[in-house]
């Protein structure tokens, strides 16, 4: 782990990676060479790296492969439209429940960053943002269903203003909230703002700031709905979810199922969103790898501007994730020969991207929030005066593989959602089956970038 | 794309590369409407797509059994 973060997740994934594939495919061999799982590290395994790549990008494919063993429309609507309706009692109790959670939450944070112990694992507003909040909660918003719009504490406090409903130029649709995330993410990567209270508290009161003042000049609903990147991310990942609120009550239906949906995603602008959720995640361990300290070395060797690195950086990645999906449409729609716009497919398929970015989520940060979570539950209980010996819980190393199955669940996920969705497009099963080709290509290559950066290792990203 | 005309369907102006996806797509979409000819076209395209989707199952399997003795033969070298 770095020294400059020590309460980043995503080192997690990287220690315990490698155990990865290598069990979900060629098993045996592997690990007679290994040695036992519990001393397993990518040194004693002694995997070539193109190798270990080679395999992350054969499983898609062969995952790709045995989903198109499944024709039968009639089974894969049933699966998509099997649903539950679930009756909840008391709804406006829970819902008030959690808004006092959230306010409460805000006010902690901003607390505790300014006041509280300035040790990060000693602090309140540190452990709450990122074990609660980020890893925690985020976790259950995807798998059991989006409660930020209750939670959001932003949102109770709007609606207690009141607000000037300027008219929303409708025109930027939801590119402020790309914008935002990206922003946020930059400002993730480039500040210490999990090791340092103070700071953290900072930047949570100016985007408390910024968004109340956006939702008392837009209304609460057109900002939090609209502009807001952090609903967005929570509304998105929401979708993955099972559970879902009706106006008959609460539906279930399998994790996934509401990806393949119509209207969900309905221009370029959320799917650029999507696309930067996925990128995201890759640019937050891409900046930690040997080769690109030798990069961001080598560019300011040249002369660039230290500054303009990062965010130049979080641009293009996102620029060129971006082409590569326009570009697997394009593709798509020459190998279906298909008729349908490029934009009917480029909004079908965005969908289904977002059961990888849950995957790597929960590979990512499930281990961190568990290990975490008794120095959370401890720093609550006392959070003027924490024991100097917080706890944390030590995880079994098997768990890595655990992290490695999140990984291909997701990307299982995707596939099949993409399977179904192409069902629902095409009139012929070859032609849906045809019509993932570029998809799946995308995938294999994206898969293997972010084995490539788990398996590097981790740095502290230079000139910030 | 191809550039062979495409034929477009009768009742909801859908344009397809091929005929049989047009068949197709009318036993799925229009199921309720179809003329006896019609219906006729989407019960000998429904028996050729099996036929595709036969041979193309072939071609997947292959492909998975390669996969896989490639990454054994890999590993057995590599690893
Ligand atoms: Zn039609």
């Amino acid at each position: 782990m770095s020294d400059r973060a020590p309460l980043r997740g995503r080192r997690w994934l990287r220690r315990v990676t490698v155990i990865l594939l290598v069990s979900a495919l060629a098993t045996g061999r592997a690990l007679a060479h290994g040695g036992s799982l519990r001393s397993a590290t990518p040194e004693e395994l002694a995997i070539p790296t193109w190798l270990f790549l080679m395999t992350g990008g054969g499983v898609i494919g062969a995952s790709f492969l045995l989903a198109s063993f499944v024709t039968n429309r009639g089974f894969i609507d049933a699966v998509h439209e099997w649903h539950r309706l679930l009756s909840v009692p008391r709804e406006t109790v829970f819902a008030l429940v959690l808004k006092l959670v959230g306010v409460v939450g805000l006010g902690a944070v901003l607390y505790f960053g300014l006041f509280g112990p300035q040790f990060p694992l000693s602090n309140l507003a540190i452990l709450t943002v990122w074990v609660g909040w980020w890893a925690g909660y985020t976790i259950s918003v995807y798998l059991l269903g989006n409660t930020w719009e209750a939670v959001n504490p932003w949102r109770t406090l709007a609606e207690a203003l009141p607000a000037l409903d300027a008219p929303y130029p409708e025109s930027l649709g939801a590119w402020p909230s790309v914008a935002g995330l990206l922003a946020l993410v930059w400002l993730e990567v480039v500040s210490p703002l999990a090791d340092q209270a103070d700071l953290l508290a900072t930047v949570v009161l100016a985007y408390t700031v910024v968004t109340l003042t956006g939702a008392v000049v837009y209304g609460p609903e057109t900002w939090f709905s609209t502009v807001d990147p952090v609903s967005r991310v929570f509304r998105y990942y929401g979708r993955v979810a099972p559970f879902k609120r009706t106006k008959d009550g609460l539906s279930f239906r399998l994790p996934g199922a509401a990806l393949s949906e119509t209207r969900f995603v309905t221009g370029p602008d959320e799917i650029a969103f999507v696309i930067a959720i996925l990128w995201v995640t890759t640019y937050d361990g891409l900046v930690t790898t040997p080769a690109w300290v030798d990069f961001a070395t080598w560019l300011v060797g040249l002369g660039v501007p230290a500054v303009i690195l990062y965010p130049a950086a979080i641009l293009a990645g996102f620029a060129l994730f971006l082409g590569a999906y326009r570009l697997a449409t394009t593709k798509s729609i020459e190998y279906a020969e298909t008729y349908l716009p490029p934009r009917t497919l480029a909004n079908r398929f965005a969908p289904s991207l977002l059961a990888i970015a849950a995957g790597y989520h929960l590979a990512h940060f499930l281990g961190y929030f568990l290990s975490l979570s008794p120095a959370l539950v401890t720093v609550a209980a006392s959070p003027f005066s924490p024991p100097p010996d917080v706890p944390v819980l030590p995880l079994p190393s098997w768990f890595g593989g655990v992290n490695l199955t999140f990984v291909l669940l997701g990307h299982l996920g995707a596939i099949w959602v993409a399977h179904a969705t192409a069902y629902d497009l095409f009139p012929s099963r070859l032609q849906a089956v045809r019509s993932q080709y570029p998809y799946i290509a995308v995938m294999m290559f994206y898969t293997m970038v972010s084995l490539w950066i788990v398996a590097e290792p981790a740095l502290t990203p230079p000139f910030i | 794309m191809t550039d062979e005309a495409p034929t477009s369907c009768p009742y909801c102006d859908q344009r397809f590369a091929r005929e049989q996806w047009q068949a197709l797509h009318l036993g799925l979409e229009h199921d309720g409407k179809l003329t006896p000819a019609e219906r006729e076209a989407v019960e000998t395209a429904r028996d050729e797509e099996e036929a595709d989707l036969r041979t193309f199952r072939l071609k997947a399997l292959a492909a998975l059994v390669f996969l896989y003795f490639g990454f054994l033969f890999a590993y057995s070298l590599f690893a």
